[in-house]
């Protein structure tokens, strides 16, 4: 059940009514239960490893709290991890591996090892969001969930199920198990957030798609094709990450739920750490607390600090799935965060005017060339793709229709962004009268539904 | 716990945005919607240029009972053809014409025009003709082409003559050219879509503009086009339908229709191209099949003469054949090229069952040997003027 297909709308309507009809509790079982039959959409026989996941970290967090024994404690904590880690390593990675292995040793035919199960729709989100819990139970940063109820509607809460942000406990679990006010605001401030996502979505990252394709797909790309074909595709999955971020913070706010933001205009950012500072930052902040720290951080020498930012992106690059592209994305981030830190230390380049413009554009390039690794396929591919990039600078009608087709899609953007920029504010329309806000958000409502290229297309986070 | 007596206010809070300036505000979206839809048709192009499509073709949307098995993705480059992007200077191919020539349900790795292309030694090829489509829409694509500016080495050209009423043609050529087709609003007049539409399709105030609007139904001329007809393969196994051999009557009216829509396409097409070739359209059929059989057609069809008959194998194959032969007739009148595709796959039908799936669309194999021909044909007959830049850039690619 896509967030820009009607089913879901129909769907959040009735769970709406239902609801805000209801009292507190019986508002947290009808979200369980709407969540449930959500992610049932999509495959229901994969309910049993959200609800595994669920039990498991429930119980681990009962034996992982400050009343027991330090070795019951982590015990508990590394069961939870194994077990999550292990549906995640079965589901997602183990074919990948497996194949990776026979290769290695010559093994000949890998298909009588390989499970060649679907990848569960949401994995990656939901098992790190649970074992966040537990380990936050372990450091004793929140006490142990008591309500098995609210613990499992934490876990599956629908509107960021299946593609994040990955929530921390200490910010969901109190506004699951506490009474929920709604707002006119917040309502307002939703609809607008759900406009705003699905015109990302729809508007933009959809119709980019398809320029991006056909130069990934075409044999011979020249320079300037690959060149554009990035850029479209850095806002492409941009605009489709947080359209579909935006979408489930707005669905929250109509809820009652107050969801955390991941993704602070990322391409404005001076330098690789400061973007990752901006992306997705419920899975880089993730990384940091829950593996960088753990791990020892910065605080033991060059070295081990430079090991441990390899890899925490490597882990990050795997996150995203179980191919090669993503290993060498995580490796070139890794790389690019140990030559800033190398280079610069902790100094950012953003001091200056100046060195902010330098540094966002430089920034921007190298994010470019990540993004290459990001959305090859194969390596040949990639071969293909850098060879254009080297080697093939002919200006081709091909490049200039990709700009014809990219400007009026980026523009709308832009505008949004620098306005919010100038404005210090996360609001999409902040400041005109009501006029202007009703036509503004009919236009973006009008372009979602007239000017779409057809058939609704997934999510690219919803992969991982 | 106390909680439970609390609700979230949420219908209070929702009653606070009806005041003066609820209604004004809805009028103001519906504004801007209507704006939107009236521009629309302007901001996402006309016809043949929609850069970059990437069309998915799910084999439940087709009628073929016989070939089930596989969804096919695509791209076009940025002038909205099936092919390659562009390199400058290299000589190009075009292709036009109907779903046979669309390479319908094939990957563009087997497709007739990459086949053509790989024969000539990596020529690019770009395949503008269209599933679904017939000689008024290839007309249509052929005049957008030409005057557009585009011009070709080598056009070939390989269409279906069909009777429908012009506009249906005009409105599908958009839509399934377009894809990106803006959907109707609900005030918006179709005809801002082309000129051309304004003379043959009135607006009327609907229910399914606004379905179709939140997409819960397809645009209106693709309801019945791609749809199974209900019970069609059962009647078919069954064993108990009815055959007729009869040939729909080529009359005085109808052969000057089909010479008259063969002219609509080849005056275009020589602008758009240095030299036309027109393919005549293949069908599995060979006289010694048995009479008064039908398998493996699209669909089943009414015979002329009985409506309680279908038409048979036969009955299919003389039409085309008449067709394909009256419009090969105006083609030499013009000036244009004729290859009898139709006349060389022919001997090859004994040897394999796996050129078409549905008598008339080419499987992988039959799409391979068709292309084969076809370079061959071109490689014969071109001009030595074309031949030599299509062998100077075959060349070209072959080396590092």
């Amino acid at each position: 059940m896509l967030f820009n297909t009607f089913e879901f709308w129909i769907f959040l309507l009735g769970v709406l009514l239902l609801v805000h009809l209801l009292p507190h509790r019986g508002q947290n079982r009808v979200l369980l239960v709407a969540s449930y039959l959500f992610y049932a959409a999509w495959d229901w026989r994969f309910l049993f490893l959200l609800f595994l996941s669920t039990v498991v970290d429930f119980v681990a967090a009962h034996f992982a709290g400050p009343s027991r024994s330090t070795r019951t404690r982590k015990g508990a904590v590394a069961i939870s991890v194994v077990v999550n880690l292990g549906i995640l390593g079965v589901f997602k990675y183990y074919d990948f591996f497996v194949t990776g292995l026979c290769e290695l040793v010559g093994a000949g035919s890998t298909e009588v090892w390989l499970l060649g199960v679907v990848l569960p729709v949401g994995i990656s989100f939901y098992t790190f969001q649970s074992i966040g819990y537990t380990v936050d139970v372990y450091r004793e940063r929140l006490p142990c969930q008591r309500s098995f109820l609210d613990f499992s509607l934490y876990v599956s809460f629908f509107p960021q199920l299946v593609a994040g942000p990955i929530e921390r406990a200490e910010r969901l679990l109190p506004q699951i198990e506490k009474p929920r006010r709604v707002t006119a605001e917040g309502l307002e401030s939703g609809a607008w957030l759900i406009a705003w996502g699905l015109f990302k979505k729809v508007f933009i990252a959809d119709a980019l798609a398809h320029p991006v394709d056909a130069v990934f797909a075409t044999g011979d790309p020249t320079g300037p094709c690959v060149y554009l074909a990035l850029v479209a595709f850095a806002v492409q999955i941009y605009c489709d990450f947080s359209g579909y971020t935006d979408i489930a913070r707005g669905v929250s706010r109509w809820l009652g739920f107050e969801l955390m933001e991941n993704f602070d205009r990322p391409y404005v950012a001076a330098s690789p750490a400061e973007f990752w500072r901006r992306w997705h930052i419920s899975l880089s902040t993730w990384l940091r607390d829950y593996l960088y720290v753990p791990l020892g951080g910065n605080r033991r020498g060059r070295a081990s600090t430079y090991r441990n930012l390899f890899l925490t992106m490597v882990l990050g690059g795997l996150w995203h799935g179980a191919r090669l592209n993503f290993l060498l994305w995580g490796l070139y981030h890794g790389l690019l965060l140990a030559l800033q830190r190398a280079f610069l230390g902790k100094a950012e380049p953003g001091a200056t005017r100046r060195g902010r413009v330098v540094g966002v554009v430089v920034t921007f390039h190298l994010t470019l060339l990540g993004w290459l690794l990001f959305r090859v396929e194969t390596m040949q591919q990639l071969g293909r793709m850098v060879r254009g990039l080297a080697f093939s600078w002919e200006f081709s009608g091909a490049a200039t229709r990709i700009l014809i087709t990219m400007v009026p899609l980026v523009v709308p953007l832009l505008v949004v962004e620098i306005v919010q920029g100038r404005a210090r504010t996360s609001e999409i329309f902040p400041r005109p009268g009501w006029p202007a806000r009703a036509f503004v958000f009919g236009l973006l409502l009008s372009a979602v539904l007239l000017l779409n290229r057809g058939a609704s297309t997934p999510f690219l986070y919803f992969q991982f | 716990m106390t909680h439970d007596v609390t609700t979230t206010g949420f219908f209070r809070e929702l009653a606070r945005f009806l005041s003066w300036r609820t209604l004004p505000s809805l009028l103001l979206m519906a504004l801007a919607l209507e704006l939107l839809a009236r521009a629309s048709p302007f901001l996402v192009g006309k016809y043949v240029h929609q850069p970059f499509l990437r069309s998915v073709r799910r084999p439940e949307l087709l009628a073929e009972p016989e070939y089930t098995d596989r969804e096919v993705t695509f791209f076009v480059n940025e002038r909205g053809a099936r092919g390659s992007l562009s390199r400058r200077g290299a000589p190009r191919i075009a292709i036009l014409g109907s779903s046979t020539s669309a390479d319908s349900q094939l990957r563009q790795d087997e497709s007739m025009g990459e086949r053509i292309g790989a024969r000539l030694g990596g020529v690019p090829v770009d395949n503008y003709a269209s599933d679904g489509s017939f000689h008024r829409e290839t007309a249509l694509v052929l005049e957008e082409l030409a005057g557009s500016g585009e011009r070709y080495e080598v056009a070939i050209v390989m269409t279906e003559f069909h009777e429908e009423p012009a506009s249906d043609h005009e409105r599908r050529a958009f839509r399934y050219w377009g894809q990106w087709a803006p959907r109707d609003g609900w005030i918006q007049a179709d005809w801002l879509l082309s000129a051309r539409i304004e003379v043959q399709v009135r607006r009327e105030p609907r229910v399914d503009g606004i379905l179709k609007a939140f997409g819960l139904i397809g645009p209106s001329e693709q309801e019945g086009y791609w749809e199974r007809v209900r019970g069609e393969r059962e009647r078919r196994l069954s064993g108990g339908i009815p055959y007729s051999d009869a040939v729909p009557s080529f009359d005085e009216d109808r052969v000057e229709r089909i010479r008259e829509a063969a002219r609509r396409i080849f005056v275009p097409a020589r602008a758009l191209a240095d030299e036309v070739l027109f393919l005549c359209q293949p069908i599995a059929y060979d006289e010694d099949e048995l009479e008064g059989v039908s398998e493996r057609w699209c669909r089943l069809r009414p015979a002329p003469d009985d409506p309680n008959k279908v038409r048979s194998n036969r009955s299919m194959a003389l039409e085309v054949r008449e067709k394909n032969r009256l419009m090969a007739e105006v083609a030499i009148e013009m000036g244009v090229r004729v290859f009898d595709l139709d006349a060389g796959i022919r001997p090859h039908l004994k040897e394999t069952d796996d050129l078409f799936y549905d008598r008339w669309h080419f499987l992988p194999r039959g799409a391979d040997l068709a292309g084969r021909l076809v370079a061959d044909e071109l490689l014969r007959v071109v001009p030595e003027r074309i031949r030599a830049r299509i062998l100077l850039e075959s060349r070209a690619r072959r080396s590092p």
